[in-house]
């Protein structure tokens, strides 16, 4: 009867574990086979056999950064600690550390960089509270990343007061592969090892793809994400018409002693803008007029308006308000003023 | 006596000729760029989705022909079977296994998922069998297979 071995199968040696990242590196993978065979119709003894130590897995180098942020970063001028989030997952076969490094450079979200935030920092996720924490995410490296886990990392800056709504500043994350197996301690940057093959030795082979701004196989991997500035974008407009004189009361009046006047403020945010809240306008009146419709028997008008100024015909109050004291006036808008929104503040002045 | 002494010069020269000396080696090869030309060299820089060329070569150095060779190959751990890559020198038969014990085609293999019965995926094989009638003397003949690492 014809005897077949079940095929001897590997011998594992060492640590060795498949992951989504790949077979571990330094795992032994060896080949055994049986041969089994006949002369003159009587079976033989079977023929083990093996490819001898086989091959050693060696180190592969590979790292993806992703930003997490699904859209720009909105900012407004003059803040600080602003934050950009990425993920670095290592997708090599053993656990590395990995240096990180922020440039203003790369593309994203379709926005044209103009600015460069300030007082940029990097901060890796502590795991103790979710989000950024200044107190808790103080680690500037990622140390001992295990093969197929991934960091959260942030970047952190400032936003000049200068800048305007609309404002890009597109900064790039860049993750270097570097060694691993000292907890608490950077490891240097990895040196692919382009030398000749080395069996039985555990090589260093980068196989990251291109990112944001570095190239295949470099050891890196990038990723970019962007704060844009979000301000309202006002504009301000005074005007005035007279609406009462002594001579002509309401027919034609002309801007004669004893004629009232009114004045209009307006203020306008730009579409696209951000909400402006706690708009104020203030206004010294000259000492050729005095607040209020003097003995013209007209009802003082001070009000503000969600509308564009029309002097002689004011629509209906909103929450906003006028007021005066000691010759200035001080016009309150209803908050807020949204994109493409537009106020106007009323009041009466009598000529001197 | 001279008799005796011939019939025993003729048993032993007899003897001497009826044998069969197989032998077979594994190689394992990983394809390699030289001078812009792909050629298959020993693996020693292997990394995950690395694949892996194994090719089991026999050799028959004997003086009669060997018959119903057997050759039975374990995937190796970490190792997933490239589909379709099995192949012998000449004619053979090639089946596969699941579970390294029972044999035979790849439409014949079933595994259960889900507790849903299906045919198997070829990454999925454990282990691989050619069966090669027969190696002349003098003669050597190869079976082979493609894997990755995983």
């Amino acid at each position: 009867m014809k005897k077949i071995l079940v095929a001897a199968f590997m011998v594992l040696l060492g640590a060795s574990w498949a992951n989504a990242a790949g077979t571990a590196a330094g795992t032994q993978i060896q080949n055994s086979l049986t041969l089994d065979y006949e002369v003159g119709g009587i079976n033989q003894t079977d023929i083990n056999a093996d490819d001898g130590n086989g091959f050693l897995v060696d180190n592969k180098n590979d790292v993806l950064v992703t930003t997490a942020d699904v859209a720009s970063v909105k900012v407004t001028p003059g803040s600080t600690a602003q934050v950009l989030t990425f993920t670095v997952k290592n997708e090599g076969n053993k656990v590395q550390d990995f240096i990180l490094s922020v440039s203003d450079a790369g593309a994203a979200f379709s926005l044209t960089d103009n600015f460069n935030a300030t007082s940029q920092s990097i901060f890796v996720e502590s795991g103790t509270t979710p989000g950024y924490q200044s107190g808790e995410d103080t680690e500037t490296y990622i140390d001992e990343l295990a093969a197929d886990g991934e960091k959260t990392v942030y970047v952190v800056a400032s936003i000049p007061a200068s800048q305007v709504n609309g404002d890009a500043s597109i900064i790039t994350l860049t993750a270097q592969v570097a060694t691993g197996g000292t907890a608490s301690s950077q490891g240097s940057a990895t040196v692919n090892d382009t030398g000749a093959d080395a069996e039985d030795t555990e090589q260093i082979v980068w196989a990251d793809s291109a990112g944001e701004t570095d190239a295949v196989e470099d050891g890196k991997h990038s990723d970019a994400s962007a704060y844009e500035v979000q301000s309202a974008s006002l504009t301000v407009t005074k005007g005035s018409c007279v609406i009462w004189d002594p001579a002509n009361e309401g027919t034609n009046p002309k801007r004669i002693p004893g004629a009232v006047v009114r004045y209009t403020i307006q203020v306008a945010n730009a579409a696209g803008a951000q909400d402006a809240t706690s708009v104020v306008a203030t206004d010294v009146l000259p000492g050729t007029v005095t607040y209020g419709v003097g003995g013209s028997g007209l009802t003082q008008i001070a009000r503000v308006v969600t509308e564009v100024c029309s002097c002689t015909s004011p629509g209906t109050a909103n929450t906003g308000n006028v007021s005066e004291s000691t010759g200035t006036v001080t016009a309150t808008y209803e908050s807020p003023i949204s994109a493409s929104e537009t106020q106007c503040a009323y009041f009466d002045v009598t000529i001197n | 006596m001279k008799k005796g002494f011939l019939s025993i010069l003729l048993i032993f020269a007899f003897s001497s000729i009826v044998y069969a000396d197989v032998s077979i080696k594994s190689q394992s090869l990983q394809e390699k760029i030289i001078n812009k030309q792909t050629k298959w060299v020993k693996a020693t820089k292997v990394i995950p989705g690395t694949k892996i060329r194994y090719i089991n070569t026999m050799s028959n150095n004997g003086t009669v022909m060997a018959q119903n060779l057997v050759i039975t190959n374990a995937i190796p751990k970490h190792m997933l079977y490239v589909d379709k890559s099995a192949k012998c020198d000449g004619v053979c038969s090639i089946t596969y296994s699941v579970d390294g014990k029972a044999f035979d085609v790849p439409a014949k293999l079933f595994v259960t998922e889900n507790g849903k019965k299906r045919v198997a995926k070829a990454l999925e094989y454990k282990a691989i069998r050619w069966i090669v009638q027969t190696l002349d003397a003098n003669q050597s003949s190869s079976v082979q297979f493609d894997a990755t690492l995983e």
